[in-house]
């Protein structure tokens, strides 16, 4: 098997650009539920930027000073509003049934960027510095104990929780949501689900 | 083997410009994000450290370090990872802890109290003293240690006489004095260091790992204050910023579990929590091969919303 063939001939066919980058889409993907996944990538770029700042000054600068503070709230908050727009994001996407017409795979990495953002999300607010992250630290510790983990990620060592919510986990989120994208697009965005609005029936499920 | 859009070129199409509409979509997105963080900004209240409560609860202090030299600490019959004097987690026959065992080891006496008191000892001269009589009397006569030990964290309990200082370094000699210079040490801050310092080696120069400081405050000093705070796992604690700030609501399902009283009163209720939401996790990616699940978005048609107008507009 020659690999640098198989690279090629997966970048020029699986990556066109044509289909990777359309100019034209479907009239049906106006409806603005479709606006969730983008809104989501964007709060994730947010929170992207904003880190990398946070990380080039860090810890003392973004938990004392004035600009720190900012960008640690700017972080904070487009947390906040990259789970609202994933949560929205996905609850519209089972309301439509997305993973119809050979998707069941683009959903199953939906999901995986769902937990890994769960967890990437709590570790930050661990890293947080106040009371609620030495707090939750705490009562963490039990939950990773139980399930026998700790001599591989010590949930009190905050250089190790560090090195996974700046490194690991970012690399594996923006890893997995190219690949979910990948799949959008190389499948199409979903399709409205057969219905006939005169005579209130679906065509076809 | 590529699809090639095929089923979105058997809709009406038109044209459009993905990168620009995500670059306004960004635009929008990142105002909002401003706006919230300058009006709200992000939560303030600092961490508990074990200098402020040396200072502002010396008692309390030297109760936890008498529970640390008598072995009544949490961490002293907490089981894997830190030693084996406790009981592991389990569901059925399924017990990670018990496949891991001991990787962090910790013993309370050593790492909360002798440790730091050695360190001090090798620079006050005048700790040499009660500090190797306290050692000989752990190494050669442990019940009379004990003795002193327990009577003088009951004195402590009880509170209700105050002696002086003189009289308590007498009374619960060499006890009192060793805690009275850990507690002396936590004011200045030079206790916490310590702890830290002896995670890694006397010789460390990144001390990162808070292991150590956070267990010390784990019980009473910790607890208290997420109780006054109502951030307690049973009161679905972890929701809860400080400040009224929204916490990690996404995990609102995993805390959910914790406050099924067969589940949060178990002694497993850990491990049981994380295999439920693991599992749930695990159904979520298969939602699209679940019998009924899968059928929902066809009995609850909330599609003919989302496609309202393509539905209108007879399409194709």
């Amino acid at each position: 098997m020659n690999l640098s063939r198989k690279i090629k001939q997966f970048v020029r066919k699986d990556l066109d650009l044509d289909v990777m980058l359309p100019e034209e889409l479907p009239t049906y993907v106006s409806s603005f539920v479709y606006m969730f996944g983008v809104l989501t990538m964007a709060s994730l770029v947010i929170l992207i930027i904003s880190g990398v700042i946070m990380v080039l000054e860090g810890p003392l600068w973004y938990q004392y000073s004035e600009w720190g503070l900012f960008f640690r709230s700017i972080h904070f908050w487009g947390a906040q509003v990259f789970f609202f727009f994933m949560i929205v994001h996905m609850i519209s996407i089972f309301f439509m049934a997305g993973w119809r017409e050979g998707r069941f795979l683009t959903w199953i990495l939906g999901v995986m960027l769902f937990g890994l953002s769960m967890f990437e999300a709590f570790i930050g607010y661990l890293l947080g510095g106040g009371f609620f992250a030495q707090w939750n630290q705490v009562q963490a510790k039990d939950a990773m104990n139980a399930i026998g983990v700790t001599g591989f990620i010590n949930i009190l060592d905050n250089s190790q929780l560090y090195g996974l919510h700046v490194v690991i986990l970012p690399l594996l989120i923006v890893g997995l949501l190219g690949l979910h994208l990948f799949f959008v697009r190389r499948r199409g965005v979903v399709p409205p689900i057969e219905y006939d609005s005169k005579n209130g029936k679906r065509e076809k499920i | 083997m590529i699809v090639k859009m095929e089923n979105e070129k058997k809709y009406k199409t038109k044209e459009s410009d993905l990168i620009k509409e995500f670059l306004i979509t960004f635009l929008a997105v990142l105002v909002l994000v401003v706006v919230l963080a300058l009006v709200f900004q992000s939560p303030k209240m600092q961490p508990l450290s074990i200098k402020s409560y040396a200072n502002n609860h010396p008692v309390g202090f030297r109760q936890v370090e008498m529970r640390n030299i008598l072995g009544q600490s949490q961490i002293e019959t907490y089981g894997y990872p830190y030693n084996n004097n406790g009981e592991s987690q389990q569901v059925y026959i399924f017990s990670p802890e018990d496949i891991e065992k001991i990787t962090v080891p910790i013993n309370p006496i050593n790492v909360f109290f002798l440790k730091p008191l050695s360190m001090e000892a090798s620079v006050d001269h005048s700790l040499k003293k009660p500090f190797e009589y306290f050692l000989y009397l752990q190494k050669y006569d442990s019940k009379s240690l004990n003795l002193i030990e327990t009577s003088y964290y009951n004195y402590l309990s009880q509170n209700k006489v105050h002696y002086s200082s003189n009289y308590l370094s007498h009374k619960y000699y060499p006890v009192y004095t060793l805690v009275s210079t850990t507690l002396n040490m936590a004011k200045s801050g030079i206790f916490a260091q310590l702890l830290d310092i002896n995670l890694a080696g006397n010789n460390s120069t990144y001390t990162y790992n808070y292991q150590n400081k956070l267990l010390f405050l784990q019980g009473a000093p910790l607890q208290n204050l997420a109780n006054k705070y109502q951030m307690s796992g049973d009161q679905w604690g972890i929701l809860k910023e400080t400040g009224a700030y929204p916490g990690p609501w996404w995990l609102g399902i995993y805390t959910s579990l914790y406050q099924i009283p067969a589940i949060g009163n178990s002694s497993n209720a850990d491990l049981i929590a994380f295999s439920i939401f693991s599992f749930l996790i695990f159904l979520l990616a298969l939602v699209p091969i679940l019998p009924i699940i899968n059928r929902i978005p066809y009995y609850i048609p909330v599609y003919k919303l989302i496609w309202k107008r393509y539905y209108e507009e007879g399409n194709r």
